[in-house]
């Protein structure tokens, strides 16, 4: 099997790095679910944000140590869909 | 958290959790089943019963894509090429999904049910034809690949589910990738459509913090359970299963939606 074809060292430890992410905005999440007064919603929010930025944080790994120039695309697709979220009504 | 709002946190992690078991088991992933539980057991509208399950999809990915990367599974090449089209998908799938009524959504969850059985039946065909984990993408084969990466994203984006039963008979037939390659390589770009679409619908005020934890806090666990179960389980008796539970969740999504 061609290496080109599979994944590298540094994506494996990217996608390791990714659920380790995931794991840890969980945590938070729970965390948040527990200490957050009604109507304070500041931790939930950041464990929310952290777990929608897991993919986002494996593809610029990805991109960058990988030079992996396809994964540009996809990053930018989840940044039009991040700026579609700020700007929604 | 407030002693008034322990009970639901319980019912959504314990109802997550066996959805998670039943979709592992299933082998269609938690998204199918979880979807229709928050809409009729937890009570959830629609649109933010989509919402949590596109946030449990990342988590399950992520931990998928944990394991089989460990054994080096996942074509990179492959995910790559299709992410951006399940992005677009997922992406204009949301936003259209974020104006459409609930009543429509519950009804055409119905109509995606009724897909996934066929596909379900076509994972039997398949397991028959020869595969080659090594092959190269033609350009057909690419063309293909994208409009069903896109299809699954739009599936995806409008209906919460995680696109696996659309994404990995794709990559089988069209890509002609082993099952299992085909398999790990879909976790591995799904979490990004997931992700994506999550986005949109958080924008669009459908994501409430505390429902997303208890439901990964149970489908996190509950998936894993569910796979290791799915080896010792007879494949035949696993279809009738699916096909009985899946006909059931349909019959209940569509005469919700129209008959509201």
């Amino acid at each position: 099997m061609s290496d080109d074809v599979k994944l590298s060292r540094t994506a494996r430890i990217a996608t390791t790095a990714s659920f380790a992410l995931a794991v840890a905005a969980l945590v938070i999440l729970v965390v948040g679910v527990v200490v957050d007064d009604a109507g304070d919603d500041t931790v939930k929010t950041i464990g929310l944000g952290a777990l929608l930025a897991v993919p986002l944080v494996r593809n610029v790994a990805i991109m960058v140590v990988d030079r992996r120039r396809e994964a540009l695309w996809a990053l930018l697709g989840i940044l039009l869909a991040v700026g579609l979220a700020i700007g929604a009504p | 958290m407030t002693g008034d709002a322990l009970p639901g946190f319980l019912l959504v992690a314990g109802g997550s959790a066996f959805m998670g078991v039943l979709g592992g088991l299933l082998g269609v992933g938690g998204g199918v089943f979880l979807v229709p539980f928050l809409i009729f057991a937890a009570d959830l509208p629609p649109k933010e019963a989509v919402a949590v399950s596109l946030c449990c999809v990342i988590g399950t990915s992520a931990s998928a894509s944990f394991v089989t990367a460990r054994a080096n599974l996942p074509r990179l090449d492959v995910s790559l090429r299709v992410e951006p089209a399940l992005i677009i998908g997922a992406v204009l799938a949301s936003a259209v999904g974020g104006k459409l009524s609930d009543d429509i959504v519950v009804v055409g969850f119905g109509l995606l049910m009724l897909v996934i059985i066929g596909l379900v039946q076509l994972r039997r065909r398949v397991r028959s034809l020869s595969a080659d984990d090594d092959a190269p993408l033609s350009t057909r084969r690419r063309i293909g690949l994208v409009m069903a990466a896109f299809l699954s994203g739009a599936a995806s984006g409008i209906f919460g589910v995680g696109g696996g039963v659309l994404v990995v008979p794709a990559l089988a037939l069209v890509a002609r990738l082993p099952l299992r390659t085909a398999a790990a390589t879909s976790s591995l770009c799904l979490m990004i459509s997931a992700s994506s679409a999550a986005y949109v619908h958080w924008g669009h005020g459908n994501l409430r913090p505390e429902i997303v934890a208890a439901a990964i806090v149970g489908v996190l666990p509950g998936g894993m359970i569910g796979a290791r179960l799915q080896r010792r389980a007879s494949e035949r008796h696993m279809e009738i299963a699916f096909t009985v539970l899946a006909l059931v969740v349909a019959g209940l999504s569509i005469a919700r939606g129209v008959g509201s």
